[in-house]
């Protein structure tokens, strides 16, 4: 008879399953609703900003790789920050990568509205809703609509999606490359120019505008303890689609810009529509096109809403097993086994974010957030790096120091280029964590972070034989 | 003599462990069972959240169902927290060398065993595994072949002539062997009809890879539309 029976748990992802999580949450948001937003603010020079946004990102990444190959475990940046510097960054990191991810979705989910609108325009139109002081336009309507329906749906738990989540990012792989190859031979320079018509100034201040995009990588290192082979497959995943999304962008910017004066689709959520109108309408299939990338948008906003989601509902589990908030919040529902009380909070503030934002500033509230991680992620690393801790990560990043102190001075950078509301935003979020830090982190946890035992190694030391003889 | 150190794959759902037919664990005899519970984990939780939460749960509930089979079954536990069955029962069967896997279905007596025969080179496999489940029990067995056509027919025919030799040289007694062909109709569809009259069904899989076979493939089917136990057959990996 059997008698102690040791778990295992399954290793599922391979190399392509990774990759196609982090392209497939961040092909959502930048190429379907933000062209017109960006075109707006800087031209054609916003196919610049785009390539800057997933350089400061791709610095990001590679320091992403190393620690998630160090520590394959769930909570992915959040993790890193907190057992690298400690419960007050991790504390700042976790509430950070939440909120952060509560207001991408909210973004993403007012752009799926907006092609809910396009598709529906001509038969229906989706009423706008007055709440009191606040209207509601439609496609906050329909952003609304599809956030409770994720929500319900997260609640009761789904399984499997992974293949249903391939076949949605080939999809839109596929139409893009449609747009991009008929669009590239219809591309006239002379509406390229002048490159920057809003002055060079606007470059920067787009890139914070559209870093939204590139958020999905560090997704990757949520699960980086279910792909095989992580040592290899993990960094190839997250830089891999990080540069794989940024050539998207960059491309699909350019024809778009190229094919359409500047003036049709500034401000347009779906911009790359009136693209896709173009460009199939010189094949004498312009309905065709607009459909396709109609049915594109609405996918690519679903699946990057529901990403996300996702996400944000497991880091109230690595926060609670870390005890920077109370376990019972991430505590799996005996039946669905979700951490329902977490989807319901997040799905909450989304609600809140939806009525409240507006595309471009929830756009950039979702880009503040994460660039706090980031830089934290980075300044993690290098902690790692300089601390006698036990580190032992599979890959390296190339060109250490130089990389991750350029991924954490340039993602703190980039927030100086935010409007005012979400710079105040981010000082909101570390002046609250801190203030949470105070009130019930610090009485509760230990601090034997990497930077601690940077600080002081003795007194670590002392204090983990302690919690030993406890036990 | 065939061997007897046949190794069976049993995988459970461990979230939601039901008892096991008495009868069906019978059959098993001193063979050796690896009982698989498995955890599904849904896309919204980390695996590791819910090992902490429920692996003393879990493991608690495959000992349980560990200690109602036979005494002179052989069986080894194996606890996997997974996002996808299919391919921890893949893995595990691999990783374990079994040579079949039950599928789920219930069972009053096992009395009546079919097997639906292709001529495929699992049919070594198969034979030697019906050899030694037939040493376990006094059930009959019927070999089935479905053709397409007349040409497919006469191979049929010769094919189960094959295997039962095969199950006499195993030392089964030939009154209890018996086979059956028909023809036409979509394989699954005149297997499932025939499988009405049967207790327990041994089925080879068309590839090394079970997890291919979960979107349909004859076996695949068959698992689906009866819901009878199963035993497939793993080819040479």
């Amino acid at each position: 008879m059997p008698e102690t029976t040791e778990s295992e748990l399954e290793r599922t992802l391979g190399l392509k399953e990774a990759l196609m999580i982090g392209v497939g949450t961040m092909v959502g948001a930048g190429i379907f609703v933000l062209p017109g937003p960006a075109a707006e603010a800087a031209g054609p020079a916003a196919a610049l900003a785009f390539v800057l946004a997933g350089a400061v990102a791709l610095l990001t990444a590679f320091s992403t790789s190393e620690l998630a190959t160090a520590m394959p475990q769930a909570g992915g940046p959040y993790h890193f920050i907190n057992s690298g510097l400690g419960p007050l960054f991790g504390s700042i990191a976790g509430l950070g990568n939440w909120l952060g991810l509560a207001f991408a979705t909210a973004f993403y989910a007012v752009g799926f509205g907006s092609y809910v609108v396009l598709l529906l325009e001509p038969a229906v139109s989706v009423p706008s809703v007055a709440l009191g002081p606040l209207v509601l336009d439609d496609s906050q309507v329909g952003g609304l609509a599809v956030v409770v329906a994720f929500v319900g749906i997260n609640y009761l738990s789904t399984s499997s999606t992974g293949s249903l989540q391939n076949v949605i990012v080939l999809t839109l792989l596929g139409i893009l490359a449609a747009f991009v190859a008929f669009g590239a031979f219809q591309t006239d320079i002379s509406t390229l120019r002048p490159f920057a018509p809003e002055g060079v100034e606007t470059i920067l201040p787009t890139t914070a505008l559209v870093f939204v995009s590139y958020l999905g990588f560090a997704q990757i290192s949520t699960v980086a303890g279910e792909i095989k082979k992580p040592s290899r497959n993990l960094p190839i995943a997250i830089v891999g689609s990080v540069l794989l999304v940024t050539v998207i962008y960059a491309v699909a910017m350019v024809v778009l810009l190229g094919v359409v004066e500047r003036d049709v689709v500034a401000g347009d959520e779906t911009a790359i529509a009136e693209g896709a109108a173009v460009v199939f309408g010189a094949v004498g299939a312009g309905v065709v096109g607009v459909g396709l990338m109609t049915f594109g948008g609405l996918l690519a906003t679903a699946s990057s809403a529901n990403a996300s989601v996702l996400s944000a509902s497991r880091i109230s589990y690595a926060m609670g097993r870390d005890g920077l908030v109370v376990e019972w919040l991430g505590a799996v529902h005996r039946r669905f086994k979700t951490p329902h009380r977490s989807i319901v909070l997040t799905g909450t503030l989304i609600v809140v974010f939806v009525v409240l934002g507006t595309v471009e500033n929830l756009a950039r509230a979702g880009s503040v957030m994460h660039l706090v991680v980031y830089g934290l992620l980075n300044v993690a690393l290098i902690v790692f790096r300089e601390a006698d801790v036990v580190y032992n990560p599979d890959y390296r990043v190339p060109l250490y120091p130089y990389v991750p102190a350029a991924g954490a001075v340039l993602s703190f950078a980039l927030i100086a280029y935010m409007e005012r509301i979400e710079i105040l935003l981010a000082v909101g979020l570390v002046v609250g964590s801190v203030a949470w830090y105070l009130v019930y982190v610090r009485s509760r946890v230990h601090d034997t972070s990497a930077l601690a035992v940077l600080r002081n190694p003795q007194a670590v030391e002392s204090e983990v034989e302690l919690d030993d003889d406890e036990k | 003599m065939p061997k007897l150190d046949s190794t069976i794959l049993v995988p459970v759902d461990i979230s939601a462990p039901e008892e096991f037919d008495k009868e069906l664990l019978e059959l098993f005899g001193p063979m050796r069972v690896v009982l698989l519970g498995y955890y599904p984990v849904p896309d919204q939780s980390a695996p590791e959240q819910l090992r902490d939460e429920f692996e003393e749960e879990a493991a608690e509930a495959l000992e349980r169902l560990a200690d109602d089979f036979d005494k002179d079954t052989d069986v080894e536990t194996v606890l996997v927290f997974t996002r996808d069955r299919d391919k921890t029962v893949e893995r595990v069967g691999q990783e374990h060398d079994t040579d079949a896997v039950l599928t789920g279905g219930e069972v009053d007596t096992v009395q009546k065993v079919l097997v639906p025969i292709r001529g495929d080179p699992n049919l070594d496999n198969i034979a030697e595994f019906v050899g030694a489940l037939m040493q376990e029990t006094d059930a009959t067995v019927t070999l089935l072949h479905v053709a397409g056509d007349e040409e497919e027919e006469s191979t049929g025919e010769y094919i189960l002539r094959g295997v039962s030799d095969r199950l006499k040289e195993d030392g089964v007694d030939p009154e209890r062997v018996c086979w059956e062909q028909t023809k036409g109709g979509s394989p699954e569809n005149e297997i499932t009809d025939f499988a009405k009259g049967y207790d327990v069904l041994v089925i080879g899989e068309t590839e090394p890879s079970l997890r291919k076979k979960i979107f349909g493939d004859v076996p695949t089917k068959v698992v689906r539309a009866t819901d009878m136990p199963v035993l497939i057959v793993r080819g040479d990996a």
